[in-house]
């Protein structure tokens, strides 16, 4: 018992390498991790300046559709009564797929549009990093 | 007729208990972790099936016909090999592997540094429990608590100190559970109020294939440095890796639901099992509590110290409160970290910061338990 045990059975030396190989490790994944994303941006580009060169931006006989026009509900309010109950199990904040889940389970029409307009009209709120909560 | 009356007595659980009242206590303690975990919800989880556990592995019976866990070919023994072999924290790392989501954690790797600070207490307590006189293998054991894991906690133990599973166990998913009582007053003790009201930057949005690629990474450069954390981190990163890809579905969900709920009844209920009087009613225990307590508080000042440390070198500074979250009991301790940033300010959002912490912190206790047990088998 005591600092006696410590340093018979080598505790300093294995506490201390411990940690630093546990910090090592940490610290050499986290700067992995913060390049990965700038390693995909470059090989994303890549891909895109390869497929601008060639000139296929679409493989041939195949048109692209004309974007369609958004049209939002006519009363964006009465959706609103619709979709905040959906909520209130996910509780707050919530990810905008869990709302669209649920309006799918509950056969709303076009929920991925409606959603969109709930954004844009101000009634849904970003929180950052894919949360959302309704604008009281 | 009559002896054969006394025979039977004398075999049923009521007279062993009548021999050895220690079998009361046990189940008086498996009853009151069961009303913490349903009445209380600490835990209930792995809790309720461990309570079960320790009131099912405390009926006394006859030696020697295979009933016990401890006994060859009973059924209790072999629902305890998948903890003695480590199998079940190694499912339930799949599990939590496949529902876990890295984002937060990719989108500010610097986060990272706050989970591998607060594996500090798992090494505060190891020094802590060799001190106290416990075997070096014992004290690892001991040790882990301080990771806040309970899977890891019990994959180490099982490896090194399979007769203290019992008190680690029960330990490490108690303090779990009052994660709320002990990290609060330790992140108010250790920062200002400027520092709690430091709101954090935005998340980035993070690609597809960078949620890809960090499982892959992630496994070779931890385990290629510690390869004890295999069993953990390798299935950990598969589980992520099945979430991720998007092209198994199927097993993915079966590995978050079907596979680690499995795992974790037969885990807690052969864990619960084991913690017998013999073990559990003993001066070791009361120790191995009183370091429990001791790693959960080191570690929730370690991360916090350091949040504080990185702000000197940082130009845009961090709550250092996040320290804390690196304490890797998901989702509790992100949690509270955001409740106290919230207290401070209640537009202060810090819960997808602190989740990020969380998760470096599952990396990081693993990636301890790796070393410790390679420490203990080279020993």
């Amino acid at each position: 018992m005591g600092l006696e045990n410590i340093a018979l059975y080598n505790g300093w030396s294995q506490a201390f390498l411990g940690a630093v190989i546990v910090m090592t490790g940490l610290v050499i994944l986290s700067l992995a991790i913060s390049q990965i994303h700038k390693l995909v941006g470059i090989w994303e580009r890549r891909q895109a300046g390869s497929t601008t060169e060639s000139g296929l931006s679409t493989p041939p006989g195949m048109d692209i559709p004309p974007s369609v026009a958004v049209q939002c509900p006519l009363d964006l309010n009465a959706t609103l009564k619709l979709y905040r109950p959906l909520t209130e199990s996910l509780g707050a904040p919530f990810q905008l797929k869990d709302l669209y889940q649920r309006a799918v389970e509950y056969d709303l029409p076009h929920p991925h549009i409606t959603i969109r307009c709930l954004r844009e009209d101000g009634h849904l709120l970003a929180l950052g990093e894919g949360f959302f909560n309704w604008n009281e | 007729m009559f002896d054969l009356l006394i025979s039977f007595l004398t075999n049923t659980g009521y007279y062993f208990i009548s021999q050895d009242f220690r079998y009361v206590i046990m189940i008086l303690v498996g009853c009151l972790f069961l009303y913490l975990g349903v009445a209380k919800k600490y835990e209930p989880l792995l809790l309720v099936p461990i309570a079960f556990g320790i009131i099912v592995g405390n009926v006394p019976f006859f030696k020697g016909f295979g009933i016990g866990i401890y006994e060859n070919n009973s059924v209790f023994h072999y629902l305890y090999f998948g903890v003695t072999t480590g199998v079940y924290p190694s499912i339930v790392f799949l599990g939590l592997g496949a529902m876990t989501d890295f984002s937060s954690l990719l989108a500010q790797p610097k986060l990272m540094l706050l989970g591998a600070a607060a594996q500090m207490g798992v090494f505060f307590t190891l020094l802590g429990a060799l001190f106290l006189g416990f075997l070096p293998k014992e004290a690892a054991s001991i040790a882990i608590i301080g990771g806040a894991d309970g899977p890891t906690s019990i994959f180490l133990t099982a490896k090194l100190a399979p007769h203290l599973i019992g008190p680690i166990a029960i330990a490490a998913y108690s303090y779990m559970a009052l994660i709320p009582v002990i990290q609060p007053p330790i992140m108010r003790a250790l920062t200002s109020r400027k520092e709690r009201l430091i709101r954090m930057e935005d998340l980035r949005d993070v690609s597809r294939t960078e949620k890809l690629v960090f499982p892959v990474l992630g496994v070779l450069l931890c385990c290629l440095l510690a390869p004890t954390a295999l069993p953990l981190l390798g299935m950990l990163f598969l589980g992520n890796l099945l979430k991720e890809c998007g092209v198994v579905d199927r097993l993915a969900n079966t590995a978050r639901n079907a596979i680690i709920d499995t795992a974790t009844v037969f885990l807690g209920f052969s864990v619960g099992m084991s913690t017998q009087a013999d073990v559990f009613l003993t001066p070791q225990s009361l120790m191995i509590f009183g370091l429990g307590a001791l790693a959960f508080s080191l570690a929730t000042a370690s991360g916090v110290i350091f949040g504080k440390i990185m702000n000197l070198f940082l130009q845009r500074k961090i709550n250092p409160l996040l320290g804390a979250a690196g304490v890797s009991a998901v989702p509790g301790s992100a949690r509270e970290v955001h409740l106290m940033g919230q207290h401070e300010d209640p537009d202060n959002y810090l819960l997808m910061h602190a989740m990020a912490c969380n998760s470096s912190g599952v990396i990081g206790s693993a990636i301890a338990a790796g070393v410790l047990w390679s420490f203990n088998i080279m020993g």
